[in-house]
């Protein structure tokens, strides 16, 4: 009876500790699928991705004329004035200090052969990223034949980084193209930064709007 | 050694079936985490596609890469509208009429006569090239072994969630171009993209009443794919819908 006893008890254990592996292995399991096959996942936060803690924001310029002291300087002013945008800070873009940075990771794809605006692409550049950079924005001075489409139009921001995560690819890091003479106008600075960053921007009214109306919370 | 088989036995059984009840709650668990078919937050998803300040609708722009002077512009343009809205109500993203409903407009100029400013009002845009550099393309984006696939552009805080502005999508002229009996390929292909830009994700989990539940690569043996159903029809609708 006492050893049919501790029989059962044995038993009992060796259950609890079996469970108990089975549990940590399939927790471990559902982990290393979680977060796939990098470290850096895509958030729904408005800064995109789980390496960026902050606006960041760098710039460069590719302009003989523009100096980067120049450049960071306008980019300053264009932010607080992005400050004022309804969802600046209920987004979470307010949260902590942005920063702009001199120097950009990565190139200015503007004016390269076979450039597509639309998906930030060049044959000799892709811009498909294994791990996003930390920057959400790369602002770029280029001269205005690098902007310049062959319908007298000019574009000014396309992707700069494409991400994939969990079998999605898209955007996560913008470019901000502006020309020289554009340093002039600060409001439509701003307008296009704000629409870099990921706020609203009604380009009809040219106005910093919130798509959904609702209290502000700040 | 013998007469204790039987308990030793019963502790390893009761240990095995412990190790499948817990298997088996957490199979349970991560098959309820991904039992939903619109993205995650869909709820808004399709705010930056349908509500864009300009009246609503869905606004498209296509344009052919291909340069065979049979799969032209205009071609594209025509075959992916019809698609979308005017070949066959049952066939199509057609929905029951009221406020909200989908209605996709297609551009009459290709995309890339647009301006940068005036393609900020074009939610789908559409690329149709060569197969190879279809293939290329997609590979290109991120996707292995995709001749048709699609790219969030744009993003975008819509409110407790950040969405995008504009979807590229790229087909490959064997999807668009219509040979005898393959009207159901383009149709097929292009709901389907286009059910990427409406907030539908790709399996798992699979079932046979959607238009992304292809055979392959995802549910192998369904048949009930090539068109929306009354499910995808019925699930966007809702999406557009939600407060």
């Amino acid at each position: 009876m006492q050893a049919t006893a501790s029989y059962n008890r044995s038993g009992i254990w060796v259950t609890i500790m079996l469970s108990i592996i089975a549990a940590l292995v399939w927790t471990l399991a559902i982990h290393r699928m979680g977060i796939g096959h990098t470290e850096v996942s895509r958030t729904n936060s408005i800064l995109l991705t789980s390496n960026r803690d902050r606006l960041r924001i760098c710039v460069q310029s590719y302009h003989p004329q523009v100096t980067n002291d120049q450049l960071s300087s306008f980019v300053r002013k264009s932010l607080a004035r992005i400050q004022d945008h309804p969802d600046f800070y209920r987004s979470g873009l307010g949260t902590h200090a942005p920063v702009v940075d001199v120097g950009c990771p990565g190139p200015p794809r503007a004016g390269m052969p076979g450039f597509d605006w639309q998906d930030g692409m060049a044959p000799a550049s892709s811009a498909l990223v294994t791990s996003p950079s930390n920057y959400r924005v790369f602002v770029f001075v280029v001269s205005s034949d690098k902007v310049a489409l062959p319908n007298g139009h000019s574009f000014w921001s396309t992707p700069q980084e494409l991400y994939c995560y969990e079998g999605r690819c898209g955007e996560v890091t913008t470019a901000l193209y502006i020309v020289p003479e554009e340093l002039a106008d600060l409001e439509l600075a701003s307008l296009r930064l704000a629409h870099a960053v990921g706020l609203w921007v009604d380009w009809h009214t040219r106005q910093m709007q919130s798509p959904i109306a609702k209290e502000d919370t700040r | 050694m013998s007469r204790y088989l039987p308990r030793s036995w019963l502790s390893t059984s009761n240990a095995l079936l412990g190790f499948l009840i817990i298997l088996g709650l957490s199979l349970s668990a991560v098959g309820k985490a991904n039992a939903d078919h619109p993205y995650p937050g869909g709820q808004y998803h399709l705010w930056s596609i349908h509500y864009d300040g300009v009246g609503g609708g869905e606004h498209a722009c296509a344009q052919s890469d291909v340069g065979d002077g049979i799969v032209t512009h205009n071609y594209v343009q025509a075959r992916i509208i019809n698609t979308l809205r005017y070949d066959n109500p049952e066939l199509d993203w057609h929905q029951r009429t009221g406020t909200n409903h989908l209605h996709f407009q297609m551009e009459d100029r290709y995309c890339d006569q647009l301006s940068s400013t005036e393609m900020q009002d074009i939610e789908l845009r559409y690329r149709v090239k060569t197969d190879a550099n279809a293939q290329s393309t997609c590979y290109s984006y991120g996707y292995d072994d995709a001749t048709e696939c699609a790219i969030d552009l744009g993003p975008v805080y819509i409110g407790n969630h950040v969405d995008s502005r504009a979807y590229r999508i790229i087909h490959s002229r064997d999807s668009i171009y219509d040979n005898d009996g393959t009207e159901w390929k383009r149709r097929h292909m292009v709901s389907h993209e286009t059910g990427h830009a409406l907030g539908l994700m790709d399996p798992p989990p699979c079932t046979d009443r959607s238009v992304m539940h292809t055979p392959y690569p995802y549910c192998p043996g369904n048949y009930a794919y090539r068109y929306p159903s009354d499910w995808d029809r019925d699930t966007v609708w809702e999406l557009i819908n939600k407060p």
